[in-house]
């Protein structure tokens, strides 16, 4: 039995729906990455299993219940989420922007507690940021930003992360750096990691599980092996790919590709 | 071990700091109150004010010290927590830096349904109830929640973007400054004067009557804001963020907004219309503090109640004894930073 | 039960007027309270009035050192030199007709700041206009402060208040009947020179035009004592206010015989055709007064100075 999936899900704006009674299943202390072309519902998707967008019919389940149906404090204590392009406070350190992670446990006047403080060292370190605690968030890079928020996310103490497009307009270097993160989080802490993402490639060699969507739609979901197939990849984006292992992940590797 | 000992240092350092800087401005506060209690149209010497202090002046220092320049510094001190509180949460709440209730029209709001609150209940009425003044504050409570729901409906399109706040938010204001006088211009010479104060802002007939009917609401909207600072901060990130973050935003948002009414419209109707100070205390706490608003907020309100007291002890000395309103001196101060920040401002 | 209750509080006030004698005597002993006056005033017991808020005010006996801003015409009337005068401006503007009996009063604020009023040690407090209880209740912690009940609009009305309250009752009654008598002077030469012609008293500020109430201020001088007619305008104009703004058509249509003109400088408005047409101007008989006269204040005084304006008027 699997912590989050979805049961006859439709997802809309207005009378529009964007996905029609999707059923997903997400394994549990896996990575999970879910993949499509642009407007293909993969963040709208996210967004509510991460209670961020009402469903207009059916129900993204937690643990069995319904997730609108849950106090929204409950649930941050349960998944933590990274948006797509959080907004940095001016004059904020980073130390600071990583204690927010504790909010769902805070109480009253919102002191920290040596147990709070405790997680956000830990956050800290799980990230490397021990060195940038007391900089501010934005005189820090895109990288190192991005690990910030991670580390808030570390900080919120959830089995599940969901991620939209955590790499998005980071340099190769700190892409790999952000995926890396991720990777040792699932590995060392047993995480449920949920993310987008836009390359094929990170997609394929950092995620347990792939989901395929086009349209709203499910086109094929498993291991890598079995979503990053030619034919898949056809269906799923038009195109006709090349599809090698790579010889120091064995996990397949699209080599080149082209439009029908 | 290490790791605990480590992170008590973390938590000691942001906290010391702000602590010590929040000492310091109350230091410089009490310093302040000093220096007011000692100027004013009637000379009093140091030795003076410490024999009236410690009981062994005369009962003419008494009297001037204690029921002339206390209640009026009390209330410059209640009066600039509650605005610039205010503004802090305002600022938060609409994530922009320029949303001071005295900018986008909170208190002219507040301030005419004062003005016709009391042109109401002392029109054809030789004796107006003893419970006049009292039911002020709860009068311009409803009209800064009015003005709110009208500023709301008017700009706010899926969130707003900083200019348009405040171009809706002046242009509410415009609205019910023009009211304002309307009311005025209908009333008698007598109480159109009384009813001036709205306009300028000003607390030189305070008495210690005036400080018991804001109190109350300084006492119960004060600590309520720092209860929720929280949730301001992590309002910060943005609504997705803090919904992840276990923020019912929307109840929080209406939640934050009737306490920022509260504490704007409680301290006009002690005050009047006093702008800017909702502005420019909450961008000298930040800048002192961060952006934090559990640290920010206690910040902002001492740094408000310096800016009151400063510009009233400057307001009755400059043209002693004839008296500025201390609306104007803030003015004076914060329009010209209210015009770098609109310079300087990200779109 | 009712009498009892205000007998306790005129003992209690009785009580609080000796204690407050024994202070004041620490507090100033140039005051020089003696015991056989202490007596007097306890046979007598103090008088208590009802203001205009309906304060039951304590009266002290004999005031030396009463301040009532912009009642000061009637207090030089009854040869009370108040203990300061209104004032604007920070002391600049001050009631120009008055300046030859209060030329050594100290200026005080016309909005009476607390440390101001303080500062002047009064022993009364009078109040022209109806104020916020709050700042009576701090003013009484000064003197005991008195609003008017009189509205400021009726000088006679104020007078005879001013009077009771200041215990001169007599004095003002007599004040009201010279000022009659005075007028009857004026009213008689009016009769013999202007009998039947209209008047009008004009305020110029710049190009602004207003008119004088018919029953207020100098208007109530130039139509009810003097005696002369109302321009219709002037009737119809005149709403809640002392002065009404007044076009120079309206004031054209006036057909108004003697014109009255309160005015500082010469204005451009002489100079259109309208005003030329003016009955009161093709005659010449317009009589200008500076804006510091007293045309534009209310009291005894101020009226008497108009009453002599007009002779001098009708007299050249």
């Amino acid at each position: 039995m699997s912590r989050i999936s979805t049961d006859d899900l439709s997802i809309g704006y207005g009378r529009q729906l964007i996905v029609d009674g999707l059923e997903l299943t997400i394994p549990d202390s896996k990575i999970t990455c879910i993949i499509g072309p642009n407007g293909c519902g993969k963040s709208t998707i996210l967004k509510t299993i991460a209670r961020l967008l009402k469903p207009s019919s059916g129900s993204v389940l937690l643990d069995g219940k319904a997730i609108h149906q849950q106090s929204t404090k409950s649930i941050a204590k349960k998944i933590a989420i990274l948006a797509q392009s959080p907004h940095t406070p001016e004059e904020m350190t980073v130390k600071d922007l990583v204690s927010y992670g504790r909010s769902p446990y805070q109480k009253g006047f919102g002191q920290l507690s040596g147990k709070d403080w405790e997680m956000i060292h830990w956050a800290l370190k799980e990230t490397n940021l021990l060195e940038y605690a007391d900089r501010y968030v934005h005189a820090l890079s895109g990288g190192q930003r991005q690990r910030v928020w991670i580390a808030m996310a570390l900080a919120q103490d959830t089995d599940i992360l969901l991620l939209d497009e955590p790499t998005t307009y980071l340099d190769l270097a700190h892409q790999l750096d952000v995926l890396q993160v991720l990777e040792k989080l699932n590995r060392d802490q047993n995480k449920t990691i949920v993310m987008v993402l836009h390359d094929l490639n990170h997609a394929s060699r950092f995620s347990d599980y792939l989901i395929s969507l086009r349209d709203g739609k499910i086109i094929k979901a498993g291991k890598p092996s079995e979503v990053m197939t030619n034919g898949v990849l056809r269906d799923v984006f038009d195109i006709d790919a090349q599809i090698v292992q790579d010889p120091s992940t064995k996990k397949p590797a699209c080599l080149t590709y082209h439009l029908i | 071990m290490e790791r605990s000992k480590q992170s008590s240092h973390y938590k000691d350092k942001a906290f010391k700091r702000s602590t010590w800087l929040l000492l310091f401005l109350i230091c410089l506060l009490g310093v302040l109150v000093m220096v007011s209690l000692a100027s004013g149209y009637m000379a009093l010497t140091p030795t003076e004010i410490w024999l009236t202090v410690t009981g062994a002046g005369t009962a003419s220092h008494e009297l001037l010290l204690y029921q002339f320049r206390l209640p009026r510094i009390v209330l410059a001190v209640l009066v600039g927590t509650g605005m610039a509180t205010a503004g802090a949460i305002f600022q938060g709440v609409t994530q922009n830096g320029l949303a001071d209730p005295g900018i986008i029209g909170i208190h002219s709001g507040s301030g005419f349904f004062a003005v016709l609150y009391l042109y109401l209940l002392t029109l054809n009425q030789d004796q107006p109830p003893v419970w006049l003044n009292a039911g002020l504050p709860f009068a311009a409570f409803i009209g800064g929640i009015s003005a709110a729901v009208l500023i709301y409906v008017l700009a706010w399109k899926e969130g707003v973007t900083p200019i348009r706040l405040i171009l809706v938010g002046i242009g509410v204001n415009a609205g019910f400054s023009a009211a304002l006088l309307l009311v005025q211009l209908r009333m008698s010479e007598s109480d159109f004067n009384r009813a001036l104060i709205w306009l300028s802002g000003s607390i030189w007939n305070a008495s210690w009557a005036a400080v018991l009917r804001l109190l109350p609401w300084i006492l119960i909207f004060i600590p309520l804001s720092l209860y929720k600072a929280r949730v301001l901060s992590v309002m910060q990130l943005g609504e997705e963020m803090a919904v992840g973050l276990g923020t019912a935003i929307e109840k929080e948002r209406i939640k934050l907004l009737t306490i920022g009414v509260a504490l704007s419209a409680a301290s006009v109707s002690a005050a009047g219309g006093i702008a800017f100070v909702g502005l420019i205390a909450p961008h000298l706490a930040r800048r002192l503090v961060g952006g934090k608003f559990q640290r920010l907020i206690p910040v902002s309100a001492v740094t408000g109640a310096i800016l009151i007291v400063l510009s009233d002890t400057l307001a009755r000395t400059i043209l002693a004894p004839s008296e500025i309103p201390v609306g104007l001196i803030v003015s004076v101060i914060g329009a010209p930073y209210f015009i770098y920040l609109l310079i300087t401002i990200k779109d | 039960m009712k009498k009892l209750a205000l007998g306790t509080l005129s003992l209690t006030l009785l009580l609080a007027a000796c204690g407050n004698n024994e202070e004041d005597t620490e507090l100033d002993p140039a005051d020089g309270t003696d015991e056989a006056t202490e007596e007097v005033q306890e046979s007598e017991g103090p008088r208590v009035l009802t203001d205009g808020l309906g304060n039951e005010v304590e009266i002290p006996e004999d005031p030396e050192a009463v301040l009532a801003s912009y009642l000061e015409d009637y207090l030089t009337a009854l040869d009370i030199t108040p203990v300061a005068q209104w004032s604007i401006n920070d002391g600049e503007g001050v009631q120009s007709y008055l300046q030859d009996d209060l030329a050594d009063v100290q200026t005080i604020p016309y909005d009476l700041p607390y440390e101001s009023v303080m500062s002047v040690e009064p022993d009364l407090i009078l109040v022209r206009d109806q104020i916020e209880q709050d700042m009576v209740d701090q003013y009484n912690l000064i003197a005991p402060t008195y609003v008017m009940n009189a509205s400021p609009t009726s000088w006679r009305e104020t007078m005879r208040e001013i009077g009771t309250v200041l215990d001169r009752e007599d004095e003002a009654a007599s004040v009201i009947e010279s000022y009659d008598a005075r007028a009857e002077e004026t009213a008689s030469l009016v009769q013999e020179t202007a009998e039947g012609e209209s008047a009008a008293a004009i305020w110029m500020i710049d190009t602004s035009l207003f008119v004088v109430h018919p029953e207020r201020s100098s208007g109530s001088v130039l139509y009810g004592d003097a005696g002369f007619d109302i321009p219709d305008v002037v009737d119809q104009l005149s709403d809640d206010a002392d002065w009404a703004a007044v076009s120079l058509e309206e004031l054209a249509e006036m057909d108004v015989d003697h014109l009255f003109l309160i005015s500082d400088a010469e204005s451009e408005l002489m100079e259109d055709r309208l005003w030329q047409n003016i009955p009161a101007v093709e005659n010449d008989n317009v009589y200008t007064f500076d804006s510091q006269s007293a045309w534009l204040y209310y009291g005894p005084i101020a009226n008497e100075q108009v009453l002599e304006h007009i002779d001098s008027s009708l007299q050249q």
